[in-house]
């Protein structure tokens, strides 16, 4: 609607923005411009300090590879966009809370936290020293931290920082398909209890009842010990036991909803009630499910680390943070880096989930000013 | 005009189940509407207007309220009461629009405008989505929104109360309804808003000669809009009559103590009237006549009986002073 010119800035600076994203803006004193133009100058030092590997990877296309080459290309063209579009002013009624989240120097240090680990997630394969099943029984067993292998080394002499790398790779996306499988079933229930009431709500919550009194860890080992331990068993069962708490916070907020005006007048222009759900209800109380998922994330990545160190988790040698960790386990005195620095990746990504969805719930509250 | 009338109730009871059993909160109202006609149905607060403007809708607040056997709602015949949740459907929004009182939060928040109407039009009539936005810019204009594209693209929040309320009468049209019913659709409003709302309400009555049920407490606003007036008391009709008749010749004194209570600049100085008590809540609704415990004219057969409606001078008014006054 309005055409926006930078005000004052040369052309030849928004040209070299081109070669440089975020150059004008870093000029200009913002700090955004600083953080782009540092991501993209990092990024295409990577690419050609890993110019062989890449090549290798192109040869001889593997999952994981062709994973990290695509998120490289996908940063890279993010970056990109994001450095050279024009200084947006921004839709003053839409960014208020997206402007408030980023006020919130909690908030924004664990975005910035959760953006370097899914990157260094994503780009494992090109970032990792060594190849992380990679056994050296001879000398390189049971080192410790140096610059050649900057976490050290495990008993069976594989590089940790390579294997935490990859370990986050496992530990993250069962921590986001756990939470998804969560988040729908317990949203369905929830809002299906919520709006219908009667008999079926007193069913569904009944049921919800019933999952919530069985101990989550007892009943996560007891599934797992019926069935061979695997990544999409775990994601499915940790889905399958965490999502009441989320179908009672759906509830309890789509009771609420649904006696408001507009879902009233909904009813009242004929509209049939999934349509209500779907687009009157379930929207408005989107702001809830999506701090309970992001808090809910660092759970379930607690979860798999429990289930991995008591070995019904993640299986050797495919590394996960909680298996690290159990490898580790008896050798705590000796070979204290072994545990540490995965125990230190679990807890810097949970904080970073916790500290995100505080920041999102603070934000998304229409009740604080703004 | 031949055969049935566009809506007609007869001996429509609502009654809520509270802890000492069932109180009624509509209790034997009829009114008729004529196709293309304009009928304010007033009263105070908690005598039952906004329940029988659901109860049109088949939207009894459930599961307190209930609709007793025995009344009866016909649109044109067909007895609404009886049709199946699909057909009611197509009755709300389709063939009976309605406008609530709170056009601030009537919208949903997390839709833009434009996208709440295009949705409106498309659960009624069969419009392709290439001529989707011309409708929606038609009906915001129709409502006298000026710049309708740039409302179209906005936010609820970012609209005045006014605008808003003309939001939801745009989409209480979007379904070209045969009646549309207004409940206290101008109550929450400025009083120089609420003017112009009026005068939008008329004039889309009569260019798409659609009937209109003004459900007010408002005797002032009822006048100004209305062929016909229904003064409801206790949960039925206790006066009904043209609307220049029942303003200038009231017979059931709860009207004339209605229209006393109003502002009169004439009256200047004059002490203004008010009807002794308040409406009785549901449930503690006096036996025979029930608005006999607040009227100054009462006698003893008012307390033991209700009384019908009669035909007064100019009206028809449920009093027995019409027949002792004979």
């Amino acid at each position: 609607m309005h055409e926006v010119r930078s005000n004052g800035g040369p052309s030849a600076r928004r040209e070299l923005d081109l070669l440089f994203p975020g150059l004008s803006r870093a000029l200009a004193g913002r700090g955004s411009g600083f953080l782009l133009l540092g991501a993209w100058l990092s990024l295409l030092a990577l690419a050609v300090y890993r110019r062989p590997r890449i090549a290798e990877f192109i040869s001889h296309p593997t999952g994981s590879g062709l994973v990290a080459l695509a998120s490289l290309v996908g940063l890279l063209a993010l970056t990109w966009i994001a450095g050279t579009r024009a200084v947006d002013p921004g839709d003053p009624s839409g960014a208020v809370p997206a402007s408030r989240l980023r006020s919130d120097r909690r908030a924004a240090i664990g975005i910035g936290l959760l953006v370097v680990l899914g990157s260094a997630a994503l780009l494992a394969p090109l970032l990792a020293p060594f190849d992380p099943d990679l056994i050296d029984l001879g000398a390189g067993r049971l080192l410790a931290p140096s610059a050649s292998h900057w976490m050290g080394t495990d008993e069976l002499g594989r590089d940790l920082f390579s294997r935490v790398l990859y370990g986050a790779r496992v530990s993250l996306l069962i921590g986001f398909l756990a939470i998804a499988i969560a988040v729908t079933i317990g949203t369905a229930v929830g809002a299906v209890a919520g709006y219908a009431g009667g008999w079926l709500d007193a069913l569904l919550m009944r049921t919800v009842d019933l999952f919530l009194s069985f101990p989550r860890l007892v009943l996560l080992i007891t599934v797992v010990a019926l069935f061979e331990p695997s990544i999409p068993l775990i994601v499915v069962v940790l889905g399958l036991t965490g999502w009441m708490g989320v179908s009672r916070l759906v509830r309890g907020q789509v009771l609420s909803v649904r006696e408001r005006e507009y879902v009233q007048a909904a009813r009242a222009m004929g509209y049939g009630s999934g349509r209500i759900l779907r687009r009157h209800v379930l929207p408005n109380v989107a702001t809830p499910i999506i701090v309970a998922a992001t808090l809910g994330i660092g759970n379930a990545i607690l979860a798999e680390a429990a289930l991995s160190y008591l070995g019904l988790g993640v299986q050797p040698p495919t590394a996960s943070w909680g298996t690290i960790i159990q490898s580790g386990g008896d050798r705590l005195v000796d070979a204290w880096w072994i545990t540490t620095f995965p125990g230190l990746a679990i807890v810097l990504t949970v904080m970073s989930f916790n500290l995100v969805g505080d920041g999102l719930r603070d934000a998304l509250d229409p009740r604080r000013g703004g | 005009m031949s055969g049935p009338p566009l809506l007609e109730i007869r001996d429509l009871r609502v009654v809520f189940r509270t802890v000492s059993g069932d109180a009624p909160a509509v209790d034997g109202l009829s009114i008729v509407l004529e196709a293309g006609e304009a009928l304010g149905l007033v009263g105070e607060s908690g005598c039952g207007k906004s329940v029988t403007a659901l109860s049109i809708l088949g939207l009894t607040p459930r599961p307190a309220g209930r609709v007793v056997d025995g009344s009866s709602i016909r649109l044109r015949g067909e007895e609404l009461l009886r049709a199946g949740p699909e057909r009611m459907r197509e009755v709300r929004g389709g063939e009976i629009g309605i406008v609530f009182q709170e056009p601030m939060t009537s919208l949903n928040p997390v839709l833009r405008v434009g996208d709440q109407v295009a949705e409106a039009v498309r659960a009624h009539l069969p419009v392709g989505r290439a001529a989707l936005p011309g409708r929606v810019m038609e009906l915001l204009e129709t409502v006298g929104l000026p710049d309708a594209e740039q409302i179209a693209r906005a936010w609820p929040h970012q609209l005045s109360g006014g605008m808003r309320q003309r939001v939801l009468i745009a989409i209480a049209l979007a379904g070209d309804p045969d009646l549309l019913i207004a409940d206290e659709a101008t109550s929450a409003l400025d009083v120089t808003v609420q003017a112009t709302i009026l005068e939008l309400l008329d004039r889309l009555r009569r260019d798409r000669s659609m009937a209109l049920l003004l459900i007010t407490h408002d005797l002032a606003v009822a006048a100004r809009m209305t062929d016909r007036i229904a003064v409801m008391y206790g949960g039925h009709i206790v006066e009904e009559g043209d609307t220049r008749s029942v303003l200038d010749r009231p017979a059931h004194p709860y009207t004339a103590g209605l229209l006393n209570s109003i502002p009169d600049p004439a009256r200047r100085g004059v002490r203004l009237e008010a009807i002794p008590g308040s409406v009785p809540g549901i449930g503690s609704w006096p036996g025979g006549c029930t608005f006999h415990p607040r009227c100054s004219r009462s006698f003893a057969r008012c307390e033991a009986e209700s009384p019908p409606l009669l035909v007064g001078p100019a009206t028809r008014a449920a009093c027995w002073l019409l027949e002792t006054d004979e």
